[in-house]
């Protein structure tokens, strides 16, 4: 088809004009068309062949086009009006909702304050009055937001207030990055990049942690490109340039010498038994940093087994708490000196070593510590010899102060011994003063002594004076027999030492009922000094002479005085193992001392004369006590227990007792949680991670190790999922 | 509000073109060789032969060495010698030496400035300098007006290049004037001279007197032959003697209908067959090669016989050859049995001038003389051979060219005459109506096209004027209110001449011309003060030349869809074809 | 030689070639963008701010066009120079858009910022499919027709088929032909076409016309076969003026959606800006 068949040349068509002709669309367009105005103008198309019939004419596609647009803006500037100066609402210019954890803390808040919270605007404050402030430049503090963070956070990041990277100080760093760079590797495009310039204390939290990222974000995801490009040795990624482990996880020398070399190579093996890690160190019912697996044991799971019976046994004839020595009685009345009350059994030679303990109580008092001086370092008076006058009188010293302290504990019960303790755990105190007060000593070294003297019953020192400092050169006619042999202290010829120890002013003399008492008839009393009579003088007469329980004095009196009803019991010599197997105080007649058996592992009063041992403040106070450390005492503990002098712990520390504990308050660089590992067939195998040394130390995992799962696809290798941004170290 | 502006509807000869001539300097003039040859009784009553005289002519001076005549403008005017001597240069001067400048043109802010300005009202015109009312402030454009150019020594000019000298009584470029044609040559006076300018409005009413046709047609024949031939590249190095004895030979002939326009409308209508039987044969393939064809203006069509039909492979313009390549052939044959006969054949397409020149001259007078490089090939398949029955070709669009399709298509529209053709490419174009929104504003929001026109396949070719070759609208204008730009040959309409007749809209083949209807500045549409009937101005495209920009339409296109092309020149039509049917 | 290299120089690129340029550049720009983006993430950086003003610089590059449009006299390159800028540089902005902006969390502010930004830009996409589509389906229709001018044309056509349908009852063969068009032409021809028409034109119910008509000729004697030939004519004519109706209205249409949200995402963009500017200040 022709075109001119149906192109018949049209008019002009206007399309850039602001009108149409209201018919255009009917197809009957007049030729003149609107004006500006977008009045009709047929009729002025006069006679020029249109038909006249005027129109409405229509606005032309683009002017619609064009005004459209310009009321599109227009209505959002509307709405933007109204938030803005009617509403007054901040919160729409929000570029995102916050993270869940933010969101609810806030939700509690009112709209204005719920922006001001973190960030620096006044809760009144209109939204133009805020632009226009920002605007007018005034000074800004770029950590304004950081600090309003850690107004909330400053408890779990306490060093991140000073905004320096991984909360370190300047020094810190500056060595870690001489540690750590060693080689300097191009393995990603990373490291070729200039280092991030950044300040000190520049860090804002902002850096990383971006808010108003939608309820869900992460607001600790860290993309690992950030570590690198401020480390000073970059790679490209963890299995692909990653420093080797040199030491992880670090060892420390534990505080429980505990040799997995030997136990598993020697003592399991040759008991036949399996060593299994997970025995010990699986530990459900309580989860640690580290998950399920414990650190450290309790002894009861892990070693009672096989050391509590040894551990008893080596406690079980006891500790000689006071133990009296043996002199040459008859040299030292020939030489003209008096030896005193002293048991025959102690009197026939010099010999003996004077306990740790015995020789500590002793050195509470000057006289006593100048003797001990004399002496020899470990006590053993053995070596003294028995012609020289002045060792002679030495040895009567001695003995007296034996006798003196025996009787002062006799009289004193507890009191008077933890007299003597305080008074020798602090000497100063105990110098100035006659009675050691225990007023300056911090509340646990008074604790500690109450420990230390515990249980002990003053029975125990009273049946010691009895048995072994009575007076048998008595005469029956001034005795008057005391119901208790603390009486008889008052009525016994004091010695010159003992008068000017106790003045009168001794509570339990002058305030003993027993003094104004009426001498009774006591049996208890009467026989002994018929027994001694009988002893002393001639008495075949005596049925009961041959009664061959005479010698054992110690028991001498039972069942006596009243023949008819008296019954006759072999009391066998006491001994720790048959009568005292759950420990306890008592006298040992055969060693002439006053013992205490331990109750066993971790007996407290063991410990606790321990830790008065190591304790500083008793140091130069009791050098000798050293002894007590030595194998033979209760030093069977440090085969275990170490001592640490450092400075680190308080004076009671000092003693190891309990394995180390990690502190929840320190971020390591490192972090690691078994749990999710363990869940693996073949990692719950301790050993294919962890692998034992000729020394009993562990070998140093290896990077190989982690490397197989941990990779982008697998188990992932993101910096942060083993290390910590946000650091704090010990001290 | 008043809504009409009665005023006095403007006539032809309205404005002499020259006021100052008077009924009896025209009838002095009339008594002078060789106007004195004229019968008055040839002309009707309506334009007689004096108002002709004393309305389209008039007498003027040029100092020696002024230019009269520059070679390439598109002059309207023929010069009578009065008194003294001009100089055709035949050989050329350069541009410089022509002292050509180019139109006066905004510059981009003046032009930014202008676009930007919303108007109120459709088609405004300056009420005060309508030709209507009359006002001395307006001058007729003229292709060589008041301001003179001056050859500087012009006599070392005259003495390097060769140049013909017209005397006293002679006309000269007319012929140009007559056919719309680029002035072939420049005319510069030797010593002082009197000419007396005819527009060409005046030399086509004169030209009803047969003696004057016969005189022009002669003095044609001589002036313009020599320097035509030298346009083409056959006789370019030719020696001074050979061309002219060349010269001598050329038979000068015309083909086909000078108002070719007039019947265009019908003859679309018409069977293809049957338009292609009208066109005038000038010669036909299978026929002796005798002589070789040289088209001096109009276009002739290239065309081969398909079946029962004929195929057009190309139009030939100013300057094509037809039949050289036989020629030659036939020139390298051994002997006369081998010659062969013309391949294709050529006809008129509207109306033809072609130069005729017998083979045998061609043989012994030019070959000699031409590189073998500038020869054309030997014919490798002739389709007509003395011996071999005539056989089809199979239609074959040859590579590098556009296909047949296309050209019979723009061969019958006549859109080969256009040099400023609009193209749309309507696979690219989304009808988005920018082009012409952008021709409003340049246009003072008046569109100057309509995007909508004869279609080709994809190709496009909306009702925007093309500034022919052959630019017909501007036969018959009364006022010569619309005129050729002498630089770029910008047709374009002075509103302030226009009087509305709607000539050139008729006359225009491609309804490229719109009448509108005019009003002033107030929006008041402007009315015949006797009969209210409605002042209407003739509009057309002007490709935006008073802005530095160039065409809107082509610059605000966003789909690189349309395109201002030169259908004229074949390769750099093929080339923009080629790349967007791609 | 040397001619031939300044002929290549001037010779405008292939359409082809154009695509490739375009598209190698913006992937450069893209890739540029991306580096920088990952470098400043890295290197603690404030990326956000980057691609904020480089996405701000690319949305001013795009509004240009429409300033280019409108001061067309500027010496600053023909529009379609701009329009490509235009088409790669809005690919350009999505990219940065996604980096900038990654996905919505809340804030109704950059809520809206945001979605009409993706409004526009989706616009902008569909309407760059349109400009390759339409074309091809007006050029399948056949001839051209301005949109201007296509009531007219359907004015006519309607008219010339009562009178053909008037006609087809004066021949003597029966109103089969005339009822046929009272039923099924009348709406065809005077009624506007479906919505879904508009949007994607389809041939069937000129078919079916068609199809219908062929059988009214068992009916019918010569001449009126003659009419139902013409009026099939007239059939399809209208329905290759729907289709240019359609799919001219639906590129003006789509374009206008385009630039609705101009100034609204102008003023929005604005807002955005300075508050953002305004709490960076503040840190």
């Amino acid at each position: 088809m022709h075109w001119k068949q149906w192109d018949t040349p049209p008019k002009y068509f206007r399309p850039a004009d602001g009108w149409e002709c209201g018919r255009l669309r009917s197809g009957l367009p007049c030729a003149c068309g609107p004006d500006a105005q977008g009045r009709c103008q047929a009729n002025q198309a006069l006679k020029s062949g249109e038909d006249l019939t005027t129109c409405k004419p229509r606005r032309s596609l683009w002017w619609r086009r064009r005004r459209l647009a310009r009321a599109g803006g227009l209505f959002v500037a509307g709405i933007l009006a109204l938030i803005i100066f009617l509403g007054g609402d901040k919160e729409f210019l929000a570029p995102g909702e916050l993270t869940s954890h933010h969101a609810q803390i806030l939700s509690r808040h009112t709209t204005e304050n719920r922006c001001a919270a973190c960030h620096e605007l006044e809760a009144t404050e209109s939204v133009m009055a805020f632009l226009t402030k920002s605007w007018s430049g005034h000074a800004v503090d770029r950590q304004q937001q950081s600090i309003k963070c850690l107004e909330c956070h400053q408890h779990a990041l306490p060093n991140a207030k000073d905004f320096s990277p991984h909360d370190l100080p300047e020094t810190t760093l500056a060595e870690l990055t001489r540690a750590g760079s060693g080689s300097m590797r191009l393995t990603s495009f990373a490291s070729v990049l200039p280092k991030q310039a950044l300040e000190g204390n520049e860090l804002a939290c902002s850096g990383c942690h971006l808010e108003h990222q939608g309820r869900m974000h992460d607001l600790t995801m860290l993309n690992s490109d950030r570590c690198q490009s401020c480390h000073a040795n970059r790679f490209a990624s963890f299995t692909n340039g990653h420093p080797e482990f040199t030491n992880y996880p670090a060892h420390q020398d534990t505080r429980i010498s505990f040799n997995h070399q030997s136990h598993s190579a020697k003592h399991f093996a040759s008991k036949g038994k399996s060593f299994d890690c997970s025995s010990c160190h699986l530990d459900e019912s309580q989860p640690s940093a580290v998950g399920p697996v414990g650190r450290s044991v309790s002894y009861e799971k892990a070693c009672a087994a096989c050391h509590d019976a040894p551990l008893r046994s080596s406690f079980s004839d006891g500790i000689l708490v006071i133990n009296l020595p043996s002199f040459d009685r008859q040299k030292i009345e020939a030489a003209g000196l008096t030896l005193g009350a002293w048991p025959e059994e102690a009197s026939l030679m010099t010999d003996g070593t004077l306990s740790p303990i015995l020789r500590w109580l002793l050195a509470s008092t000057p006289r006593g510590k100048a003797l001990l001086a004399k002496l020899p370092a470990d006590g053993k008076v053995t070596d003294l010899s028995t012609t020289d006058l002045e060792s002679l009188r030495l040895q009567t010293e001695i003995a007296a102060e034996i006798r003196l302290l025996v009787e002062e504990l006799a009289v004193g019960g507890q009191p008077a011994l933890q007299k003597r303790l305080s008074a020798s755990l602090n000497p100063t105190s105990n110098s100035e003063s006659g009675d050691g007060s225990s007023t300056n000593n911090p509340a646990q070294v008074i604790n500690r002594d109450s420990q230390m003297i515990s249980g002990v019953s003053p029975d125990v020192f009273r049946a010691a004076w009895l048995s072994w400092f009575q007076d048998k050169n008595e005469t029956i006619a001034e005795v008057t027999f005391p119901k208790s042999p603390a009486a008889v202290v008052g009525f016994g010829r004091p010695s010159p030492m003992l008068d000017e120890q106790l003045s009168g002013q001794d509570p339990l003399l002058e305030q003993d009922p027993l003094l104004a008492e009426t001498p009774v008839d006591d049996p208890l009393v009467a026989e002994p000094s018929t027994s001694k009579a009988s002893t002393s003088k001639a008495s075949n007469a005596d049925p009961l002479n041959a009664d061959p329980l005479t010698e054992n004095s110690g028991s001498a009196t039972f069942g006596d005085g009243n023949p008819a009803k008296s019954k006759v019991i072999a009391l066998p010599d006491l001994s720790p193992q048959m009568h005292l197997p759950h420990g306890g105080w008592f006298v040992d007649q055969r060693r002439m001392a006053i013992v205490y058996v331990p109750v066993g592992h971790s007996d407290q009063i063991v410990k606790s004369w321990l830790t008065a041992a190591t304790s500083k403040a008793s140091e130069e106070g009791s050098s000798h006590f050293k002894a007590m450390l030595a194998p033979k005492a209760m030093g069977a503990c440090t085969e275990c227990h170490k001592i640490d002098h450092s400075a680190e712990y308080s004076v009671d520390e000092k003693y190891l007792w309990h394995a180390r504990e990690s502190d929840p308050s320190l971020r390591a660089f490192t972090r690691f949680n078994h749990v999710p590992h363990l869940t693996l067939p073949q990692l719950n195998q301790c050993t294919s991670c962890h692998s034992l040394q000729e020394d009993g130390r562990f070998k140093s995992m290896q990077l190989q190790n982690c490397m197989d799962c941990h990779t982008k696809q697998g188990a992932g290798d993101s910096c942060t999922q083993c290390h910590n941004y946000h650091i704090k170290l010990r001290r | 509000m008043e809504t009409t502006l009665p005023i006095r509807r403007p006539k032809r000869w309205d404005k002499p073109l020259d006021p100052a001539l008077t009924q009896e300097d025209a009838e002095w003039l009339l008594s002078l060789a060789p106007l004195a040859y004229l019968d008055p009784t040839k002309f009707p009553k309506s334009t007689p032969l004096v108002e002709i005289i004393r309305n389209d002519c008039r007498a003027c001076q040029y100092e020696h060495g002024d230019v009269i005549l520059r070679e390439g403008d598109y002059g309207s005017s023929a010069f009578l010698i009065l008194r003294g001597n001009v100089r055709i240069f035949v050989t050329r001067l350069s541009e410089a030496q022509l002292g050509r400048q180019a139109t006066p043109r905004k510059t981009w802010w003046q032009s930014l400035v202008s676009t930007m300005r919303l108007q109120r009202f459709a088609e405004v015109r300056n009420t005060e300098s309508l030709g209507a009312t009359t006002s001395a402030s307006i001058a007729i454009r003229q292709p060589n007006g008041q301001t003179h150019v001056f050859l500087q020594d012009v006599d070392r000019l005259f003495d390097t290049h060769q140049t013909n000298t017209v005397k006293t009584g002679e006309i000269f470029g007319e012929l140009s004037a007559i056919n719309r044609s680029p002035r072939p040559f420049s005319v510069v006076a030797d010593g002082p001279v009197v000419l007396l300018e005819i527009r060409w409005q005046g030399l086509r009413l004169l030209r009803r007197d047969p003696g004057f046709r016969e005189h022009l047609d002669n003095l044609y024949r001589q002036t313009s032959l020599a320097s035509h031939l030298r346009e083409v590249n056959l006789f370019r190095f030719l020696p001074e003697e050979q061309l002219t004895a060349v010269a001598q030979e050329i038979r000068f002939e015309s083909y086909g209908e000078l108002e070719w326009y007039n019947e265009f409308e019908e003859t679309q209508q018409l069977d293809v067959q049957k338009r292609i039987q009208r066109e005038t044969l000038i010669a036909e393939e299978g026929t002796q090669a005798d002589h070789l064809l040289l088209i001096r203006s109009g276009f002739a069509r290239l065309s081969e016989r398909q079946g029962s039909g004929h195929r057009t492979l190309s139009y030939l313009g100013r300057g094509h050859q037809y039949g050289l390549d036989e020629i030659t052939h036939n020139w390298k044959a051994v002997d006369r049995t081998q010659f062969l006969p013309y391949q294709r054949s050529l006809r008129a397409i509207g109306y033809v001038d072609v130069l005729r020149l017998p083979w045998k001259v061609l043989h012994e007078k030019v070959f000699p003389f031409v590189r073998a490089s500038e020869m054309p090939p030997a014919i490798k398949q002739p389709r007509y051979e003395p011996t071999r029955p005539i056989v089809d070709s199979p239609l074959k669009s040859q590579s590098g060219e556009i296909e047949t399709g296309l050209v019979e298509f723009l061969v019958d529209e006549r859109l080969i005459n256009g040099r400023e053709t609009m193209v749309i490419d309507t696979l690219r174009c989304t009808r988005c109506d920018d082009c012409v929104r952008a021709c409003a504003t340049f246009h003072d929001g008046n569109p100057r096209f309509v995007r909508q026109g004869p279609q080709y396949g994809q190709w496009l070719f909306p009702h925007a004027c093309m500034h022919c070759s052959d630019p017909v609208c501007m036969i018959g204008c009364p006022t010569g209110a619309i005129a050729r730009d002498t630089n770029n040959g910008v047709v374009s309409i002075n509103p302030d001449t226009c009087i509305g007749c709607q000539t050139c809209a008729e006359s225009c083949p491609y309804d490229n011309i719109r009448m509108v209807q005019i009003s002033d500045d107030r929006g008041r549409k402007l009315v015949d003060e006797q009969n209210q009937l409605p002042i209407l101005q003739a509009t057309k495209c002007d490709l935006c030349q008073s802005h530095p920009s160039g065409p809107a339409c082509q610059r605000a296109c966003p789909h690189d869809a349309l395109v201002r092309v030169s259908v004229g020149d074949m390769p750099n039509l093929v080339e923009w074809l080629k790349r967007h049917a791609a | 030689m040397q001619l031939n290299v300044t002929q290549l120089l001037h010779r405008p690129w292939s359409f082809f070639a154009q695509r490739c340029i375009s598209w190698a550049i913006t992937f450069l720009a893209i890739a540029i963008t991306l580096c920088c983006v990952w470098g400043l993430t890295v290197r603690f950086g404030r990326s956000d701010l980057f691609t904020g003003y480089s996405l701000l610089g690319v949305c001013l590059l795009l509004a240009f066009l429409s300033i280019r449009k409108r001061m067309l006299a500027l010496p600053i390159g023909p529009v379609k120079v701009w329009l490509q800028i235009h088409l790669y540089a809005g690919v350009l902005s999505l990219v940065l858009f996604v980096l900038h902006v990654g996905w919505f969390n809340g804030g109704w502010l950059e809520l809206m910022l945001g979605s009409l930004f993706l409004w526009i830009a989706g616009t902008g996409l569909y309407l760059w499919y349109l400009s390759r589509r339409i074309p091809k389906r007006l050029l399948a229709v056949g001839r051209d027709v301005v949109l201007e001018e296509i009531p007219r044309l359907q004015q006519q056509h309607a008219e010339q088929a009562y009178e053909l349908a008037l006609k087809s009852t004066q021949l003597g063969e029966g109103v089969t032909l005339a009822d046929y068009y009272q039923q099924k032409l009348v709406p065809y021809f005077h009624a506007p076409r479906s919505l879904f028409f508009g949007i994607v034109p389809s041939i069937r119910t000129r078919r079916r016309l068609l199809r219908e008509l062929d059988t009214l000729d068992r009916y019918l004697g010569t001449e009126g076969r003659a009419l139902r030939n013409q009026i099939c004519d007239l059939v399809r004519k209208k329905d290759e003026l729907d289709v240019h109706w359609a799919m001219q209205n639906q590129l003006r249409f789509c374009l206008t959606m385009h630039i609705v949200g101009l100034w609204a995402l102008a003023l929005l963009i604005t807002v955005h800006v300075t508050t953002v500017l305004a709490f960076v200040q503040r840190g």
